[in-house]
């Protein structure tokens, strides 16, 4: 074999050898913002055309499109920023995709190696920085370790319990020279577990109690989330007629207008969810991790209740709260591996009570207020962008009192729908995320649902919504104050508005016409159905801003650290 | 969930990588847990690393730092060793002036430390100029009892390895 000429044939730059491992992961976007340390990877995007590139404004908005499109379709998306303040931009959105184990790859330019500690213009230790937001990261010191080290990167980000992970690459290695093996070799971590599978004996145990039980309950968390698990899911509920309730980050892996699902439970969960969990004998806890947001009062959550829990991580297991079984195993394997077993169960009895305890606290959706006496209502819009939409369509919260009502009135019916920051709770994640996901899905809808405080945090984005002419449907529930803190302030701090009431505010149709984008107003109730499906049958995208109530208060709500079953219904 | 307190040891196997230390460290920080002890070296693999580390705490929390631990990506094994079942040194360097001179006899405290290098089996690394280096390993109690032994005044300067362990009489590799 005439090695020297096999070595020439496919030795590479740095910076090509960045993207050719993209590309080879079967990525053909990536969302970035150019910088003096990533001059060099910029240059060679050029001479790759395959490999889309799309300009953000802000470095956040990258990693939260990049997120969004990464939650919508399960796989690891790429971003690319600079050092220093580059870098320092990202890292809000790295730790919201670490909360709710997001896959993404980020890749950061560094100063050459040989300034490296020595506070070199826009240097920042972006190792050290984001070491505990990431599931991995790498500083590249030798450039015979990129391609390897790219490659280990998606293999972590992408199995176990899914990750950012973040690839610090000096400028000067983008430069360098280095023979480039295309033909990939498996890729082993000593002690690290990229599949968790059910044991056979624990899942025939857990059948065995889910059979025996008489009010048994299934909480499904944002590890059920995929189209795969969810076919598994409604097999399983199927056969055996168990109810379902779901975390924020699991919304519609079952159906919610089928009648077995109770909708969301926890602190603004659903009147059913909630106190059927006081009322179960036994709980399936599938892919969830017992937040506090979800348990309440940790003492008394499922204390009636035998708890059987499968989960891929480890450390999640007994964390919280010490279950009855604990299964290692992802959720789909598990489900797979259940529905061998499950067979039909009589649930008749439970389920007459769980309609019984729905009867007593309806949502209240507004349906037959009186437009003009009464401000518009937020629960009402969502009601009807439901029924509009079937949904079917994405939908991107924000953080805040829309997303709550969001989660409460509109029926996801289709897992990946709801696109939210549930962990890290991140103001200013829907517009982007939105956009990330319209890159790619040009034929579903994608709305973003923002209040008038997050949209604010990242507006700069209209700017690449309307470069690429994203079709996401911007919509704004603007009631002029930040609306959860203040709802908290009316609850508990005696009504002292500390900082939550806007006296300024933008006028957000003339932001909107600004990037040239389509915007409107709506004030009355008789107006949103033509809004809502004006901006469905616009092409491009549309801002609609929604005056709505500026007291409006989500019901239910359990106050933090409350029992369930303390849930406040009006 | 909390459980009592108590002295906990983990032997951590990992990747020789940088940051490796960070990483580990700050679990335990995180939880507001003091490493009492800790030690790292090269093990007999090439680029692995073995950490052992010494903390108090409940048993719960261990669990979670233990299981935490084991999510590190460059982390290969996390043990921990309780000690019935394991074999546990710690290791000390200690020097000492001695007080008599060539003129008198031994004094009864030069005596006390010739006689607990004896008693300790410990070792005599360097004599000059009236100092002596000695050396003593062993249990962290044995080391504890040779501190009490030697007279203090003549304890010019100390250190002490945290604790390392094994395990006693697996075979079981790290794959």
């Amino acid at each position: 074999m005439n090695i020297g000429v096999s070595q020439k044939l496919t030795t590479k730059l740095g910076s090509h050898i960045i993207l050719e491992t993209i590309l080879e992961q079967g990525i053909d976007k990536v969302f970035g913002y150019p910088g003096g340390c990533v001059i060099p990877l910029f240059d060679a995007l050029l001479k790759y055309p395959a490999l889309k590139f799309y300009l953000v404004r802000h470095e956040q908005g990258a990693t939260h499109a990049a997120d969004g499109l990464a939650r919508a379709t399960g796989k690891a998306q790429v971003v690319f920023a600079t050092s220093g303040p580059g870098a320092t931009n990202c890292m809000t959105g790295i730790a919201t995709a670490l909360m709710d184990s997001v896959p993404l790859i980020v890749i950061t330019g560094q100063v050459k190696k040989s300034v490296i500690g020595t506070n070199a213009f826009q240097e920042t230790n972006v190792v050290g920085l984001s070491r505990p937001i990431t599931k991995h990261n790498f500083l590249i010191n030798d450039i015979k370790e990129l391609q390897f080290v790219l490659r280990k990167a998606f293999f972590i980000a992408n199995t176990g319990r899914k990750g950012p992970v973040l690839i610090d690459i000096p400028v000067d290695i983008q430069t360098e020279s280095c023979h480039y093996d295309s033909n990939p070799k498996p890729i082993v971590i000593r002690g690290y577990q990229d599949k968790m599978v059910a044991a056979d004996d624990l899942v025939e145990k857990a059948w065995q109690m889910i059979a025996k039980a008489k009010k048994p309950i299934i909480y499904a968390g944002g590890g059920s989330n995929s189209k795969e698990s969810s076919d598994e899911l409604i097999k399983f509920i199927k056969k055996t007629k168990l109810p379902i309730t779901t975390t924020l980050l699991a919304q519609g892996v079952y159906p919610e207008r089928d009648s077995l699902s109770l909708g969301m439970l926890g602190m603004h969960g659903t009147y059913g969810a909630n106190i059927a969990m006081t009322k179960c004998d036994l709980c399936l806890v599938i892919g969830a991790r017992f937040d506090d947001r979800v348990t309440g009062e940790i003492a008394s959550f499922l204390k009636q209740s035998k708890i059987i829990h499968v989960d891929l991580d480890p450390s999640s297991i007994n964390k919280v709260k010490i279950s009855d079984l604990n299964i290692l195993s992802d959720s789909l394997s598990f489900l797979q591996k259940i529905n061998l077993l499950a067979r039909q169960l009589d649930t008749t009895k439970w389920l007459k009570q769980l309609d019984d305890i729905k009867a007593k606290a309806p949502l209240k959706q507004y349906i037959d207020y009186q437009p003009k006496t009464d401000k518009l209502r937020p629960e009402y819009i969502l009601k009807l962008l439901s029924d509009i939409t079937k949904g079917k369509a994405f939908i991107v919260t924000d953080v805040g009192q829309h997303q709550m009502f969001t989660s409460l009135h509109y029926s996801f019916m289709y897992p990946r729908s709801h696109i939210t920051s549930g962990g890290l709770g991140t103001m200013g994640f829907s517009l982007p995320a939105a956009m990330g996901i319209a890159t790619e899905f040009k034929d579903r809808v994608v709305i973003s649902i923002s209040g008038d405080g997050g949209f604010q945090m990242c507006m700069q984005e209209l700017a690449m919504i309307r470069d690429y002419s994203l079709a996401v449907k911007i919509f704004i529930f603007n009631n002029r104050n930040l609306g959860m803190v203040k709802q908290w302030q009316d609850f508990f701090w005696e009504a002292r508005y500390a900082s939550t009431t806007f006296d300024f505010n933008p006028s957000f149709t003339m932001i909107g016409k600004a990037f040239d984008i389509p915007s409107y107003a709506v004030r009355e109730k008789n107006e949103v159905a033509g809004a809502i499906n004006k901006a469905l049958n616009t092409k491009g995208p549309v801002l609609v801003e929604f005056k709505i109530d500026p007291d409006s208060h989500v019901f239910p709500m359990v106050p933090a650290g409350a029992k369930l079953s303390d849930i406040i219904t009006k | 969930m909390m459980g009592e307190n108590h002295t906990q040891i983990i032997s951590i196997e990992v990747e020789d990588k940088p940051g490796v230390m960070t990483r580990i460290s700050a679990l335990f920080s995180r939880r507001g847990f003091n490493i009492k002890s800790l030690s790292v070296g090269n093990t007999h693999e090439n680029e692995i690393s073995r950490f052992t580390i010494v903390t108090k705490g409940g048993d719960a929390v261990i669990e979670q730092i233990r299981k935490q631990c084991q999510k590190i990506i460059n982390v290969l094994k996390v043990h921990q060793l309780q000690p019935e079942d394991c074999v546990l040194r710690e290791f000390t360097i200690i020097k000492l002036k001695l007080v008599g001179t060539e003129n008198t006899d031994d004094t009864k405290d030069d005596k006390a430390i010739y006689n607990t290098l004896d008693l300790y089996g410990g070792r005599l690394l360097d004599i000059s100029q009236q100092m002596l280096i000695v050396e003593f390993s062993g249990s962290e109690e044995k080391i504890d009892n040779i501190y009490k032994k030697l007279p203090p005044a003549q304890i010019i300067e100390s250190i002490r390895t945290g604790k390392v362990g094994m395990l006693k009489g697996t075979n079981k590799k790290i794959k």
